[in-house]
């Protein structure tokens, strides 16, 4: 009778039960052989164990620990903390939208019948839609007045048709509704997928640091931001060209011959202006300022804060401050751990973006 | 203490301290198999980081049905496989490349440089014992090499081993065997002489 091979193994590692264990030790008594296989493998395993165990309290370098639980951290399935009715905010959102283009519709078709006697003057519908806020209607400050928003003519008023009465109406309705689009290219709220996730939405124009320009230019040397102002100030244009359409062309005009960026807001676009002037009031204040994106000289000491960012979920400043790193000492023996990490910013931002 | 597969829905919901502690029960195991099977420490720091950047972004859509240990082995195996593929392609070796001769006993430079500062006999002799064991690990074929070392590193059942190279039980229990078989012969040539001569006395 052979020995099964496999129970070998089986029963070197305690694994052969009930009656196979009976009867391969039945076979072993009955087999020098199958003895003397036996005690070879158990003698080289004995050896090979502590062969390993030498070895077995090694632990990898500590960068990657780090690198791993930078990246578990920054790709981290999002814990939602919000009731799971707000969950769903990104769903929520849209249909309400639609929700209130087709109300708007409704109304328009229900306007029809008591827009014909809205020429007379005190005799207003409770369906007439309000006249739009001048917050809302008008264009954002710094803006020339738009034609279609302007001031009626001190003269007397021709009495327009129902027709053309209608369709001032509906314009006003258009260009109230257009009002809030360009007024959120300024406000945090532009972004709301970013503003719902656990990264903080990105900083507004008004708020751009030194460390955004550098994120947003990457190809850029850090000194060539203050005086480039225009590829920063170009994110925020792109949202802004409707209501920055409304400007007559000589304002434009006026405004790209003094060199300053035409922004809705003079405030939003206040740090550039800054730089591309060199004189305004607001410098020495802002000098004056503690700044934290400022790099500290140290190198080190910029290490860490990038690392302490890192932690923190800080994706831009601790892109900003890997790239400085990289900038500083591009031949350092961390220069790889660097890159790795800003990689991983750049990944956690777009992750977050998305 | 919670299970490889708790921490792992643990981080699911976000928690990123589950995942530290996974990396710090996984990390010495794999770091072992990888330098075991590559045999160069920088490509089993780079597997290393692999491994757990695959579980980082495979950890949404992990479903606890499947152990997970057996999961990240699995890719712990299948990364050594593609670099093995990689590798057949340029055989370029290493300053401290080893290369894998019969004749060949001295140790690699980076066993000479940690040597130095330790006295001790036995710890000596389990690093002598260590290097013998390197290379006839080396020599094996790379099936008995994975099996082996998923079952004395790695420390998985025959089962979940099987499970990992996608072969029968009795196959894997068919290649320990013959690893261990090879391991015998290979551990017997390089033996110091005394150690030799006594072994060949032996019956």
């Amino acid at each position: 009778m052979t020995l099964p091979r496999e129970h070998m193994v089986e029963y070197l590692y305690g694994e052969l039960k009930g009656e196979e264990l009976r009867a391969f030790e039945q076979q072993l008594r009955e087999s020098d052989d199958a003895r003397g296989e036996l005690a070879a493998l158990q003698a080289t395993l004995g050896s090979a164990r502590e062969g390993l165990a030498h070895t077995a309290d090694e632990a990898p370098p500590e960068r990657v620990r780090r690198a791993v639980l930078a990246a578990a951290i920054a790709h981290a399935p999002r814990r939602s903390v919000a009731p799971r009715w707000l969950r769903t905010s990104f769903l929520v959102v849209p249909a309400l939208a639609v929700a209130a283009a087709a109300l708007l519709v409704v109304l328009d078709q229900n306007l029809e019948a008591p827009r014909v006697h809205i020429n007379q003057p005190d005799a207003q519908s409770p369906l007439e839609p309000s006249p739009p806020p001048p917050s809302a209607a008008a264009p954002p400050s710094g803006f020339a007045q738009p034609p279609s928003a302007a001031a009626p003519p001190s003269g007397p008023a021709p009495v327009p048709s129902a027709a053309a009465t209608h369709a001032e109406a509906r314009r006003a309705r258009e260009q109230s509704a257009r009002a809030p689009d360009a007024r959120s290219a300024d406000t945090p709220f532009a972004q709301p997928p970013a503003a719902w996730g656990r990264e903080r939405p990105p900083p507004s124009a008004a708020k751009r640091r030194p460390a955004d320009a550098l994120l947003d230019t990457p190809s850029k040397p850090a000194q060539s931001a203050p005086a480039a102002p225009a590829p920063a100030a170009q994110e925020p244009r792109e949202g802004r060209e409707p209501a920055e359409s409304l400007a007559p062309p000589p304002a434009r005009e006026a405004k790209a011959a003094s060199g300053a960026v035409p922004t809705p807001r003079g405030a939003a676009a206040e740090p550039e202006a800054e730089h591309a002037s060199g004189a305004s009031p607001t410098r020495g204040a802002a000098a004056k300022r503690p700044s934290a994106d400022t790099f500290p000289a140290s190198t080190s000491a910029l290490e860490r804060r990038a690392h302490d960012h890192m932690i923190a979920k800080r994706w831009r400043r601790a892109a900003a401050d890997y790239r400085e790193l990289l900038r500083r000492e591009p031949a350092s023996k961390h220069a790889a751990e660097w890159k790795k990490q800003l990689a991983l910013a750049a990944q956690a931002l777009q992750t977050s973006a998305r | 203490v919670l299970s490889n597969e708790a921490l792992m829905l643990a981080y699911q919901r976000g928690d990123a301290t589950a995942f530290a502690e996974l990396v710090t029960r996984h990390e010495k195991p794999l770091w072992s198999f990888f330098r075991r099977q590559v045999r160069d420490d920088a490509v089993a720091e780079d597997l290393l980081q692999e491994t757990f950047m695959r579980v980082i972004h495979g950890a949404v859509s992990w479903r606890p049905n499947a152990k997970f240990s057996t999961w990240v082995y699995t890719i712990a195996r299948n990364l050594c496989i593609d670099h093995a593929r990689k590798q057949t392609h340029r055989r370029a070796l290493s300053l401290d490349g080893h290369v894998a001769s019969e004749d060949d006993s001295s140790p690699r430079l980076h066993e000479r440089v940690a040597g130095v500062d330790r006295g001790a006999e036995h710890d000596a002799q389990n690093r002598e014992l260590g290097a013998r064991l390197d290379r006839a690990l080396a020599a094996l074929p790379h099936e008995q090499r994975e099996v082996f070392l998923m079952r004395e590193v790695l420390e998985l059942p025959f089962a979940e081993i099987a499970r990992a190279v996608d072969a029968s039980e009795p196959t894997v229990k068919s290649r320990m065997r013959y690893a261990l078989q090879r391991l015998r012969e290979a551990l017997a040539e390089s033996a110091p002489a005394p150690a030799r001569a006594a072994a060949e006395v032996e019956p």
